[in-house]
Order: C-alpha cells, then sequence, then structure tokens
C-alpha cells in the first residue's frame, strides 16, 4: 500500500460540528474502520468473540468494548468490529486469524458507513424526534443499538453514555443526513 | 379598552386583561386579551355573524366553543401562510392577527351567493346527481362552474413561509383529553410509575373543568385542574396543550397535531405517538337539536355559552331564551344569570320537564314544558322566536324577543378516535347516542367518551382506566379519595332525549337543519328516505349530512335519530358512519413538517460528488441519487456537452462516475450454489478472476434486473445490480436467502457504499489506467476482456474489472469510497496526454443506445421476458433456478410478444418521438391499434441517421418490415424500418480493444 493516500470524510469539510442551542453537539467521527463479519448458524464463534475483543460479548443489539476495538452485535450471525486506532488494511490483518480460524467473513466497510458522535444534555431527546423506534433510557442505555430510520434514513444507533451516541450511517447519505440532524439539533430546544 | 369590546363582562373568565391583543375581522379593526379564541374575541367584539353556510349563503353565527364547531370557519393569516378553513372556536387569539369570513362575495353583509336562498327548492340532496346529466356534451361546462363553487374557502397562493416539524415519541399511557377523566387517568397511570403524555386540544388542560361550578377538594374545579396539571407535570407526565389527537392507526400508533404561535418556529408540530395503551378520555359533544329556522347567529350551543362566559369573560347576547330536551340544559341559568344575561324562557320539549332539583328559575323567566321553538326571527342575527306547544304547530306561538338561544339537544361522546382504534359503537337509548363496544385491549374510554357524565364518576372511572391502561388492572391502585360538591345541581343528562317529530319539522314554514356546515335540511332527508336510502352511510352519500370540515361532529345523532324515525327503523339499524382520520383537519404543512423542498426525501451522493462539482458537472436526481448528468464547458448547451463526452470518449478516452450501481460481497461456502440459483444463466465455470454479465429472474419468468457476477475467490463473489432496482434485488436475495434457502452457508454485505466505482472507456483507456496501475498487467493475456484483477491502483488498494458498458474498451475501477476523490485526482493528471475528459449520465445513455444496450425502466419493465430483450440464449437449460418454471409458461412464448427491436427512420433524417406507439399505419386522428412502443431515441450523434430502440409484437420476426412510430400527443407519425438494435460496432471490435 502507498503510503499517504488520506481517506477523504464523507462529510464536506464546511459542516463537520453542529451545535444546538440545547447544548447538543454532533460531529463526524472520521477515519473510522469497521470490519462486518458474519459466519455460519453452527459455528463456536459466539463463545469466541469474547476472545477477539477482549470484554464479555453480550446479545443481538448490544456492544462491547475492549482496549481497542468496539463489536457491535447487529444480527444473530453478523457484527461490526470497529476501531479508531487501526486503518482498515491493518484491522483486516488483525481479525485474519480469528476469521481465518472460524469459517468467519469478513467485509471492509470502513468506507461505506460513516459515524457520527451526537452528545449533550437532550441528544437523547433530539435523535428520538427523529426516529421511530424507543430510545427512552430504559430501552436504549449504555451499549445498546438501536437499527431503525432516522428521518427516513436507515441508521445505526450506537448508545455509548446516558446521552453520548454513535450514528451510523451509509456514507452516501451522510451530507443529507446531516442537513436534517442539524436542523433537529438546532430546533430542538423549542420543545 | 373594555369600550370596544362591548360584550366583554367586567370581570372573570381565563384572559389576561393587562394583555390586550389588536386583531382584525373582514378588515375591521377590533381587540381581545391574551387568552381568548378568536370566537371569543369576536363575540366580545359584539360580532354575530362570521361566516355564511355553504350551499345557501345563509347568515351563520358561532355554535359551539371547540373543535365541533360547523360555522365559523375562518381563514386565518395573509399571504401565503393564510390557512382557510381554521375553526375560530379553537383558533387562539395573537397580536396582529388577520382573520377573515368565508363563502361570501362581496362582503360577509351583502352576499350575492345569498340568492341560492331562493331557488333551494331546486338544490335539495342530491341535485347535481340529477340536474347535470344533460345534455351530456356541456358537462365541461358544468365542471367549471361546478369547481368553482365547490368546496370552503381558498387556498394561499405561493410557499407557506412558516416552518413545521414533526417528532416521534413514546409512551406506556397516552391520555387523550385533558379534562376531569383524563387528569384522573394521567395521575393514576403516572403513579405506578409509566411513562405517561397527556393530549388536549384546548390551551388549557381541564375541559369542562373550566366552566364547571363544582368544588373539588375546597377549590374551586378550575383551580383544582390548574393544580392537578402542575401536579402531573411534577411527575414527569408530558403534557401538550393546544394539541389535538386526530388518529389513531394500528399498534397504537396515534398522530398529534400542535399548534404553537404562528411567529413560533415550528408553527406547527406533528407529533407521531407510539404508545403502549391509550386513554381516550375525549369528552362528549353538546347536540344542537332540530327545529325551525334553528341557524340564525346568536342560537348556540349552551355548554358553548356556559364556556363564553365563565371561561372567556364575554356575554353572547342580551336576552335569552333556553332551549332543551334534557337536565343539563337548565346548567347555563346559572351562567346567564352571573354574566347579566336575561332570561326570558326556558322552553322543554319534555312534556314533563321542570328544572333540577336545586335550581330555580330566574325571576320573570317563563317556563315552557311539551314545547319547542316553531320559528326564529332576525336577518343577520336572532331577534325572536316562536314557541309552541309540540303538535299545535306555530298558530298557538308565543313569540319571545331574545338575542341568544341557548340549546342543548342532548350529549354524545366523542368516539371517533376509539373508532380509528379499531373499537365497535352501539346505540345507547338512554342517553340517544352512540357508545363505546367491545373496546380493544390497549385502549380505555374514560368518562364523558364512555357515555359517563356525572363529574364524580368521571373523576372516579377516569382514575380507574389510567391504572388498567398503565398496569393492566386497577387492583392496585390507590382508591380515589377527593371530595366533589356542587352549588345546586350535577351536570347530568341521564334521561332518554327527546326530539321535535319529523313530521313537525317537514310541515314547518322554516328550514331546520340537520347538519350546518353542509346546509343539510330534514327535507333533504325525507328525500334521501323516499328515494329508498335507509342506512345511514348512503343518506351520508346522498346529502352530504355528515361530511365537510367538522365530519358531522354537531349532526352525525340528530341525523341517525331523524332518519330511523323517517323510516320505522330503531337507530341501531340505521347505523352509523365509519370514521376515518382525521378526526380534524390537519393543514398539509404538518403532514409534511421538515420534508419539503430539498429535504423531502433523503439524497444519496456519489463519493465523487465534489470531485464531480468542481468539474462543472450538471447533477440530475435519478432515484435517489445525484448523479452526473454533464460536464458543462464554457459556454456549452446540454447537447453540445454530450456530443463532446460521447466523441471524446470514441476518440480518446472518457470517465464515467459509475457508483450508483449496486454491489453485494457475497461469500460462504455454499456462494456459488446460491447464485447459480438466483441468476438464469450458468455460473458454475465462471473461473476466479473473471466476470459474466448475468440475468436475474422473478418467479414469474420475467425479468427482473441485469448486471455483473464477478468471481474474486473460490467462496467469494461481488454482484452487481442496476442502480434503479438496487433495493429490490437486495431484498429478493435476501428472502430467497433467508427463506427460500436457510440451510445455504452464504454471507452478503452490501458494499454499494464501500466502493467508488469509475468505468474508464475508450480507444486510450488501457493506457491511462496502466499509468495508474503500473503493478497490474493490463495485457489481453493477463486481463481479458471479462476479467478481474484486485491490485494497487493510483496507490490504493482496489479493483479493476474490464467491462464496459459503453461499447468501448473499457476498465471499471473500484477503490474504497474515501479513496475516490484521490483517484479521480491521479487519473485527471495522468489522462491529460491521452485527452481525458470526465462524462455523464446522457453520453453514457447515448452510447448504450447506439450498443443496443438494454435498460431497467425502459426496456426491463416489469413485462419482457429474456428472450423477449433477445437474450434467451442466456438462460441454461440445465439447472434449475428462480423463475424457470413460470418461463416456460404456453403464455410468454406464443406469437404476438413485444420483443427489443431498433429502428430507423425511411426518411433517414426524421428523429423518431420517445415514447411513441408503434403501429402499423399512420396517425389518422383516431384511435389504432398499438404494436409496440418506443423505449429509446436519438438524433444523429455518431451515426448518420437517427435510431431509436422500441418493444415490438413478434419484432424479431419483423426485420425489415416498416412500421410507423405514432404519437398522438405531437400529432406525429414517422415511417420506420425494423432492425437490429445494435447500430455500433456490432462485432464488438471496439469493446475487446
Amino acid at each position: 500500500v502507498v503510503e499517504n493516500v488520506i481517506r477523504e470524510p464523507a462529510l464536506s469539510a464546511a459542516s463537520v460540528t453542529v451545535s444546538g442551542r440545547n447544548g447538543v453537539e454532533v460531529c463526524a467521527h472520521d477515519n473510522r474502520s469497521i470490519m462486518r463479519l458474519e459466519w455460519s448458524a453452527n459455528s463456536d464463534v459466539d463463545a469466541n468473540l469474547e476472545t477477539l475483543i477482549g470484554a464479555p460479548v453480550g446479545s443481538v443489539g448490544t456492544a462491547a468494548g475492549g482496549d481497542d476495538l468496539s463489536l457491535l452485535r447487529i444480527g444473530p450471525q453478523s457484527a461490526w468490529v470497529a476501531c479508531d486506532t487501526l486503518d482498515p488494511l491493518e484491522l483486516a490483518g488483525r481479525l485474519q486469524d480469528f476469521c481465518r480460524s472460524h469459517a468467519v467473513s469478513i467485509v471492509d466497510i470502513s468506507d461505506g458507513m460513516t459515524a457520527l458522535r451526537c452528545g449533550g444534555s437532550s441528544a437523547r431527546s433530539v435523535l428520538q424526534a427523529g426516529v421511530p423506534a424507543d430510545l427512552h433510557e430504559t430501552m436504549l442505555p449504555p451499549q445498546r443499538l438501536a437499527r431503525s430510520v432516522m428521518d427516513h434514513h436507515p441508521v445505526t444507533i450506537h448508545c455509548l453514555e446516558d446521552q453520548l451516541f454513535d450514528i451510523y450511517v451509509e456514507r452516501s447519505l451522510v451530507e443529507s443526513f446531516w442537513e436534517r440532524l442539524a436542523l433537529r439539533i438546532t430546533a430542538a430546544d423549542s420543545v | 379598552m373594555l369600550g370596544r369590546q362591548f360584550m366583554r363582562l367586567e370581570d372573570g373568565g381565563l384572559i389576561d386583561r393587562d394583555r390586550p391583543l389588536r386583531f382584525s375581522f373582514d378588515g375591521r379593526e377590533l381587540e381581545g386579551y391574551d387568552g381568548d379564541t378568536v370566537a371569543s374575541a369576536l363575540l366580545a367584539n359584539g360580532v354575530r355573524m362570521v361566516g355564511r353556510s355553504f350551499k345557501y349563503h345563509r347568515p351563520r353565527g358561532i355554535v359551539t366553543a371547540g373543535e365541533s364547531e360547523p360555522n365559523a370557519l375562518m381563514r386565518i393569516g395573509s399571504g401565503p401562510s393564510a390557512e382557510p378553513n381554521i375553526r375560530a372556536t379553537q383558533e387562539a387569539l395573537y397580536e396582529g392577527q388577520v382573520v377573515r369570513s368565508q363563502n361570501a362575495w362581496p362582503s360577509l353583509e351583502h352576499d350575492i351567493g345569498a340568492a341560492a336562498g331562493l331557488a333551494s327548492r331546486l338544490l335539495g340532496a342530491g341535485f347535481y346527481y340529477k340536474t347535470f346529466m344533460w345534455p351530456r356534451g356541456a358537462w365541461m361546462a358544468y365542471e367549471r362552474v361546478i369547481r368553482k363553487a365547490a368546496g370552503l374557502g381558498e387556498p394561499p397562493v405561493g410557499a407557506d413561509t412558516r416552518t413545521y416539524e414533526s417528532r416521534h415519541a413514546h409512551c406506556d399511557v397516552l391520555v387523550i383529553g385533558g379534562g376531569p377523566a383524563g387528569l384522573m387517568a394521567a395521575r393514576s397511570a403516572a403513579q405506578s410509575g409509566a411513562r405517561v403524555m397527556l393530549c388536549e386540544q384546548d390551551t388549557l388542560a381541564g375541559g369542562s373543568l373550566l366552566h364547571e361550578s363544582a368544588v373539588i377538594d375546597g377549590r374551586s374545579a378550575r383551580d383544582w385542574a390548574a393544580g392537578e396539571v402542575e401536579r402531573l407535570a411534577e411527575d414527569g407526565v408530558t403534557i401538550l396543550t393546544a394539541t389535538t389527537a386526530f388518529a389513531i392507526h394500528d399498534q397504537n400508533l396515534v398522530l398529534l397535531e400542535q399548534r404553537l404561535a404562528p411567529s413560533a418556529s415550528p408553527a406547527r408540530r406533528l407529533w407521531k405517538v407510539r404508545a403502549r395503551s391509550i386513554v381516550l378520555a375525549a369528552g362528549a359533544a353538546e347536540r344542537p337539536m332540530v327545529f325551525p329556522g334553528n341557524d340564525r347567529p346568536g342560537i348556540m350551543l349552551a355548554s358553548a355559552v356556559r364556556s363564553y362566559v365563565r371561561r372567556f369573560g364575554v356575554r353572547p347576547g342580551r336576552r335569552a331564551v333556553v332551549a332543551t330536551n334534557n337536565a343539563s340544559g337548565y346548567g347555563v341559568l346559572r351562567d346567564l344569570r352571573r354574566a347579566g344575561i336575561e332570561v326570558a324562557a326556558v322552553v322543554d320539549l319534555r312534556a314533563k320537564g321542570a328544572p333540577p332539583d336545586g335550581l330555580d328559575l330566574p325571576r320573570g323567566t317563563e317556563h315552557f314544558a311539551g314545547h319547542m321553538i316553531a320559528a326564529t326571527h332576525g336577518r343577520a342575527g336572532l331577534r325572536s322566536v316562536a314557541v309552541a306547544r309540540l303538535g299545535e304547530g306555530r298558530a298557538t306561538a308565543h313569540h319571545i324577543a331574545c338575542d341568544l338561544l341557548c340549546v342543548s339537544g342532548g350529549w354524545s361522546p366523542n368516539l371517533q378516535l376509539y373508532a380509528h382504534g379499531g373499537g365497535s359503537l352501539r346505540w345507547d337509548d338512554n342517553i340517544g347516542a352512540l357508545v363505546p363496544e367491545n373496546a380493544p385491549l390497549s385502549l380505555q374510554v374514560a368518562g364523558a367518551a364512555a357515555g359517563i357524565f356525572s363529574l364524580t364518576d368521571c373523576l372516579q372511572f377516569g382514575h380507574r382506566c389510567g391504572a388498567i391502561a398503565s398496569s393492566g388492572s386497577d387492583a392496585g391502585a390507590a382508591p380515589l379519595a377527593l371530595s366533589v360538591s356542587f352549588g345546586g345541581h350535577e351536570h347530568v343528562s341521564r334521561s332518554a332525549h327527546e326530539t321535535v317529530p319529523a313530521a313537525t319539522l317537514l310541515a314547518a314554514g322554516q328550514k331546520s337543519f340537520v347538519d350546518h356546515q353542509n346546509d343539510v335540511t330534514t327535507h333533504d332527508l325525507a328525500q334521501a328516505v323516499d328515494e329508498g336510502f335507509t342506512k345511514i352511510e348512503h343518506v351520508k352519500r346522498y346529502t352530504t349530512l355528515g361530511m365537510g370540515t367538522d365530519q358531522g361532529k354537531t349532526s352525525n345523532i340528530n341525523g341517525i335519530a331523524l332518519v330511523a324515525e323517517l323510516t320505522g327503523q330503531t337507530p341501531q339499524e340505521v347505523g352509523h358512519t365509519t370514521f376515518r382520520p382525521p378526526y380534524t383537519p390537519v393543514s398539509f404543512g404538518t403532514i409534511a413538517a421538515e420534508a419539503t423542498g430539498e429535504l423531502m426525501a433523503p439524497t444519496r451522493r456519489t463519493p465523487f460528488h465534489r470531485v464531480s462539482a468542481e468539474c462543472g458537472v450538471e447533477f440530475i436526481a435519478s432515484g435517489a441519487w445525484l448523479y452526473p448528468r454533464y460536464y458543462r464547458r464554457d459556454g456549452e448547451t446540454m447537447a453540445v456537452a454530450i456530443k463532446r463526452e460521447v466523441q471524446n470518449t470514441r476518440t480518446n478516452v472518457g470517465m464515467v462516475d459509475m457508483s450508483t450501481l449496486g454491489k453485494a460481497d457475497i461469500q460462504g461456502p455454499d456462494a456459488l450454489a446460491f447464485l447459480e440459483r438466483v441468476y438464469c444463466n450458468n455460473l458454475s465455470k465462471l473461473p476466479v478472476g473473471r466476470v459474466r454479465y448475468s440475468l436475474m429472474l422473478r418467479e414469474d419468468g420475467i425479468v427482473l434486473d441485469d448486471g455483473t457476477v464477478a468471481r474474486l475467490g473460490e467462496d467469494h463473489f461481488l454482484v452487481t445490480m442496476t442502480t434503479a432496482n438496487s433495493w429490490r434485488v437486495w431484498l429478493h436475495l435476501e428472502k430467497l436467502r433467508q427463506v427460500h434457502w436457510p440451510h445455504l452457508d452464504v454471507r452478503m454485505t452490501s458494499v454499494t457504499d464501500q466502493w467508488a466505482s469509475l468505468a474508464v472507456a475508450g480507444p486510450r483507456a488501457r493506457e491511462l489506467v496502466a499509468g495508474v496501475a503500473p503493478q497490474i498487467d493490463f495485457s489481453d493475456d493477463a486481463l481479458p476482456f471479462a476479467g478481474v484483477r484486485e491490485g494497487i491502483v493510483a496507490g490504493v488498494p482496489g479493483r479493476i474489472f474490464r467491462i464496459s458498458f459503453s461499447g468501448e474498451l473499457g476498465y471499471e475501477i473500484n477503490v474504497p469510497a474515501g479513496s475516490a476523490a484521490h483517484l479521480w485526482k491521479t487519473l485527471v493528471e495522468h489522462g491529460e496526454s491521452c485527452g481525458l475528459m470526465p462524462y455523464g449520465l446522457e453520453a453514457l445513455d447515448v452510447m448504450r443506445i447506439e450498443k443496443g444496450h438494454i435498460s431497467v425502466g425502459t426496456e426491463i419493465d416489469g413485462r419482457a421476458t429474456a428472450h423477449d430483450l433477445g437474450l434467451g440464449r442466456m438462460v441454461s437449460t440445465r439447472k434449475d433456478f428462480i423463475g424457470r418454471a413460470l418461463a416456460q409458461r404456453p403464455a410468454l412464448s406464443v406469437p404476438g410478444r413485444r420483443q427489443f427491436v431498433g429502428l430507423v427512420p425511411v426518411d433517414g433524417a426524421t428523429v423518431l418521438p420517445l415514447g411513441a406507439m408503434v403501429a402499423e399505419a399512420p396517425w389518422a386522428g383516431r384511435a389504432q391499434t398499438a404494436i409496440g412502443h418506443t423505449t429509446a431515441s436519438l438524433a444523429p450523434y455518431f451515426l448518420s441517421h437517427p435510431i431509436c430502440l422500441a418493444m415490438v409484437e413478434d419484432g424479431h420476426a419483423r426485420m425489415g418490415k416498416k412500421v410507423w412510430a405514432v404519437s398522438p400527443l405531437e400529432n406525429t407519425s414517422v415511417e420506420a424500418t425494423i432492425v437490429s438494435p445494435v447500430f455500433f460496432d456490432p462485432e464488438g471490435g471496439r469493446l475487446r480493444g
């Protein structure tokens, strides 16, 4: 691989952070590497994911975080592994042995999914306004995932802390999504 | 200030007298107070006539004090944000508000349309069904007149300048209605720890408590309600006032419209609430009475009069008569006395009607039991009524001067939302109205909406419903300990209601209106019955009873009772109309919310969007995608730019953004077996490193999509799908994988967004691509046509596919989307010496048409088989696949099927019309049989003559035959010859370099 090829962020440079009057802030969480793993129903992968991540792994719809890797259980036999410190090739390399030994398919989606980070005292309320799924703290506590749509854009929402969320959006939709989200953030103070 | 509001009481009301508000009504400057509705402010200024009726243009006044108002529909606001048909009885008053009456010209007082009243005998029920049937040819002229006359109000012209917002919300219990039952339901639900929302359509919660004279726990009803609202808020209940629930859909999805100040942003908010349980405490609506002349301004519901006096501090008249058929009608007497309104008489329809215990009639007030209002008088407002003993008619009538007639025809539970939620209704003779029956499990009906009219009972029952809604049972709920006392009688109506006999109404000299909004009279109902309509659903459609913006809130029950009497049926047999959303009118702005203009729908941008924009691209929306259409250079028209792009690609090299194509990464030990079943062509012998053009059929044998299948490894494939079809194909694949063949070990990932895709095409394509990927061998041996290689491209890990949609030597380069701009810039840098130019969708389309390549939406149109498209040879006869069985249906191989062909004009010059039909004769100005249709048409670009693609019956057997491309719309016919659809480089020499 030739060095110095910069991964261009999905969002245009002019709109990297938006702050609402209600203290909510959203910014692009660039350069995140994400691998999609999928395995067969009768494999032993479930029992071994913990060794891959270095942290206990929960059921579908949960997230687990180790020192540098996060695992998002997006389906019964599939997961995303996300990392901020390794580039996609490095991350794929790190997962290679595990995937090979457990017959897990691995697909790089680092450039296909864009992560946005949304936080602030009323972040949950702002997101709830656009999402038909129930984001109440009892339904989406920290380390839970919600796969839904927000203003008709498919999203995966990862609750990191009570009022801190990563929102994963398809790259081609992220500019469009950003416009709607920014509108919600700047308008949400009236509720 | 008070001088102008000469009908305002000296004190009282829930208005802020320190905050006067100026507004205009039909250009007259008026004043009201903060807390007023438009209706209360108009009454305070002595305005009685507020509109003209729909059909006869009769003067009409305010009837109610809430959402059921049939008459006081106003155009509120000015300019593009003006909104017609707003109920003045619900619209809060704001500073500077512009209010206009409707349905009157040139003025409300002198309305030319009132002449319709002179012809009222000709305008009875269903007159338009009979009148406009002849002469048949005149219908178009009738239609123009009818359209002009139809409808209420005028829509604003121009784009609405207000903003709207939508919100999703969830709760355990949604309480609809903030009256006594609703407040108690919210209290008990919140006490159980449930997440509770309460919506109230009024600007204040409290419902009837706002004008009720009861004392609850030692406080006036309205003070107690205010305290209860504060307490609920402290308990975490979300309370939305000025918010109307207008629809209940499946799974308890409830839609609310929240009205905010016009100057606020947003002005309206749409709430989409998903509630585990719903408590419907929407109260009950008082009914008008049907009697001759019952529509004059000054005739109001008794409950509305109470509300205007107590809630708004307004005196709706100076001398009143009360007409009632039930005990609750007497409740207004106390308020009339408080407002200093003289009460001339009480007319009780019941033979033994008498004031409830504890309530004395005011001194000098006459009481008429067993009497009815036989007539009313007054042009623009009520001046007197004629009171007659039931059955004796006007001859013995007693005339009483008055400017206010308070009527109470009984109470009807508000159950429209209950019906939306799947509840059924039955007629209850005790209250003469519909009541709930068989409520859905997650929908509790509380208070007056359930037919319970005692305040004490409403409070208790509401509390119980809240407990059941939140916990499934009221067993654990704390008992409600409230002391409720009344200064006199309690506001109840338990006795069976009585109505004026239909025969008496029909014999009267004046019209008796059943539906004020649609001018439906007793005569109209009788006519409908005479003509054989006996069920209320049919009567509604024939007479318009219960239609319009109020959907019969004040007329449905009276209509059912009258039709029952006229037909000799019971009201239960007459039935009721179907209540459908919305409960009250909702503006389109609220429904659209933020989704307007560029935010109307999600938009997809390709990874090359920004670099394309820097090159002067014009984008075009293609599905959800913004696609590069063409790249304009100085002063070029689109046609010139497209021609330049095509020419350069054919002579040098061009590049086009192909990132919108759907892409799926398919892996797993059964990946090949899966794809073999999905595609109709053979893939079993596809070697690693090769690509194959493939066709996918639907179950019924019709072509679903086309694309490529690239084998990247033994068990690893990348398949592409057309842009427009990619979501459909993805769902198809997922269904096959999860439902049809779950035993196959296949893993699928959409990588449409992961890979940026750029097609480089033209005679110098190899030279250019080799320059940016020096580590890859581009020789024909190493990378032949339909080959794929993975390697480093422009310094980035990527894939190169030797395929072409343009018909030129071509390579499709895939790199991670984040590196798209880098790839583009690298190619531009290296391409300068090769004459590289980007090209867009239009140039690509020109080249694909000249090559006769099929496209989704034009040739792949949901009707064509592979054979129809000239691709029959691709369909394997040696394997099973989706669509195989039904593709062999006789119907798909009979003569006469439309087949894919090319057309060229016989004169070699005339461009064939696009979207034309193909026929065997030219257009002669009358219907003719089509034997096909054109799907694409081109003026000469590279070729010396225009060309056209078409689907023609038995087209493959008609080669060389003459046909006509006929466009009745353009009144043109062009004679054409059927030819092969491949017009350019039919041998494919350019494709293979």
